[in-house]
């Protein structure tokens, strides 16, 4: 059942999936084409990695994106009949469907590290620089779990769960902007996006350090 | 509305008055008084939101004077208090004869009272009267820091100097790296007079450093710019880096790391000690702030700057886990619910 669920989602977003997987491959080495050996180079490597360090998490996010809507594409259309027709339960059949998704988004992290690992392996690094191919594809891995698990839960939400959520923000919105008209000392709509992007929030793994090379 | 508006409006009523007062009609003489009335009335609480939007008030802390609208006195008496006693543990008993000019905060263009946060407003005071009184050290120093203060290394990314450290490719930057002190000293500009760009840079290293420098230049000078970055020219290179000092082996924000350590390590009268003989090297300055040899305060930036953590970068071994932990209650969150929708 996995197999036909990971070929279902993978003829949904194969186009894009591919499209990614090639982007990964090639980021590491665009970023670093034209540093050449001499005085600077050490300069130019560091500046390169630290140019192409904010396509890493902007990839994962489309990557999680892609794959997130891609899951539930074939329910949504079909009106989830295919998925009531299924013997097993729905939470076994969700499963399934997030397992194919994290399949599909290992294999782009491993299109990195293929391409991260081409990029620098080989290359003689200026003394005190080190290449992390290994690093930043797990980076891009854990980035991309954190992001399409969120968008996952959130694409397969109910319409009346989804109106909580509406409301939610809209009461969110309405607090804030009360508390601003009250002169108080205190934003939750500003608390709330700290805590998101605070270190240890769920979209804290797109704050790391996205550094190819680094010192 | 503004004072002359509320002006305008009571003259347009007097006037208004005159003709009326022929008619001599008691109810219409007492309907203009109580019109005459309400217009005093909105006239006193133009005065009154005038007065509160404008800078009336002076909050005084030690040697910090803010001037401050009526409105934002009680945060920024609480801020004043708060940047004051930093300042205090920063500067030592040299704040103390220190006269800094008064700060503004706030302005009629804006409403700030509620939505003033008191830890911003004492940063920006501490920063502000921190600037002022470092500006006015000699100017060794001051050239030295580079417009950074000390207070800058404390949020500045340590691994962005290190970067620099290894990346720009200054003669003593290899040996500093590899622990020689006096490297270190001379790639932070501590020697006197400050070094040549012979010094910090090999002849090879000079048509990148000409590149980098974006400044602008006569035309003759552009021409030997060019003839530098192009064919390497040592002549062109060397009269285009002569215009201007040399960048520096190591990003300007790591001698504020420098001088902030040693201000740390010195504790008590540490600012006084640094800033008491200006015709010292800076390195004696620093060594004498930080109560310790130059070398010791030097190996201690040295390891401060190595084992920096990168900004953004999460504990290590922790990667996993935070996103373990916000995964699975969203996964166990979407798994749940019925089977129809």
């Amino acid at each position: 059942m996995f197999r036909v669920i990971l070929a279902n989602q993978w003829r949904e977003s194969r186009i894009a999936i591919l499209f990614l997987a090639a982007t990964a491959v090639a980021i590491p080495s665009w970023s670093l084409w034209g540093t050449t050996p001499g005085p600077w180079e050490a300069w130019h490597l560091l500046n390169a990695a630290q140019q192409s360090s904010l396509a890493y998490p902007l990839l994962a996010l489309l990557a999680a994106l892609t794959l997130a809507a891609g899951a539930w594409r074939p329910d949504h259309r079909a009106r989830h009949v295919y998925a009531l027709t299924l013997p097993v339960p729905r939470s076994r059949y969700l499963l399934l469907r997030y397992a194919a998704g994290l399949l599909l988004l290992a294999c782009l992290g491993m299109a990195l590290a293929v391409g991260a690992g081409a990029a620098t392996v080989g290359r003689t690094l200026p003394r005190y620089l080190e290449a992390h191919p290994l690093l930043l594809a797990g980076r891009f891995v854990l980035a991309g779990v954190s992001a399409y698990t969120l968008l996952f839960a959130v694409s397969g939400i109910t319409a009346r769960t989804a109106r909580l959520l509406v409301a939610g923000l809209l009461l969110l919105l309405a607090v804030s902007a009360a508390a601003d008209l009250l002169g108080l000392d205190w934003n939750p709509l500003a608390r709330c996006f700290e805590a998101l992007m605070s270190p240890y929030g769920p979209l804290a793994p797109f704050r790391w350090t996205w550094m190819l090379i680094d010192v | 509305m503004s004072r002359r508006v509320a002006s305008a409006a009571l003259g347009a009523l007097l006037l208004g008055t005159a003709s009326l007062a022929a008619q001599d009609s008691a109810a219409t003489l007492a309907r203009m008084e109580r019109r005459l009335d309400s217009l005093r009335a909105v006239l006193a609480a133009a005065d009154s939101t005038a007065r509160s939007r404008v800078r009336t008030d002076t909050v005084i802390v030690g040697s910090l004077r803010i001037a401050t609208t009526p409105a934002l006195r009680p945060a920024v008496q609480r801020a004043a208090a708060v940047a004051w006693e930093r300042l205090g543990v920063e500067f030592g008993g040299a704040l103390s004869e220190a006269s800094l000019p008064a700060m503004p905060v706030g302005s009629a263009a804006e409403s700030l009272a509620g939505n003033v946060s008191a830890e911003l407003l004492a940063d920006a005071l501490e920063r502000t009267a921190a600037r002022v009184v470092w500006g006015r050290q000699d100017s060794t120093l001051v050239r030295w820091l580079s417009g950074y203060l000390p207070a800058d290394a404390a949020v500045a990314d340590g691994s962005r100097i290190l970067a620099s450290l290894v990346g720009t490719p200054a003669i003593p930057n290899a040996g500093c790296l590899g622990g020689a002190m006096a490297d270190c000293a001379l790639a932070l500009g501590l020697g006197a007079p400050p070094p040549s760009v012979e010094a910090w840079y090999a002849p090879a290293a000079w048509p990148g450093l000409v590149e980098r420098d974006r400044g602008s230049l006569d035309s003759r000078s552009a021409s030997r710019r060019a003839d530098c970055i192009e064919r390497a020219d040592m002549e062109a290179c060397r009269a285009v880096l002569s215009l201007r000092p040399p960048a520096p082996p190591v990003a300007p924000v790591g001698r504020a790391l420098l001088a902030q350590l040693a201000l740390e390590s010195g504790g008590s009268g540490a600012f006084e000690r640094l800033t008491s003989d200006p015709e010292a090297t800076l390195g004696d300055r620093l060594a004498s702030a930080a109560r310790q040899p130059l070398d010791s305060l030097l190996a201690g930036w040295l390891r401060t700057v190595r084992h920096a953590p990168p900004s953004g970068a999460p504990a290590k071994g922790s990667e996993l886990l935070i996103v373990l932990a916000w995964s699975c209650p969203a996964l166990l969150l979407s798994l749940r619910g019925s089977r129809c929708r």
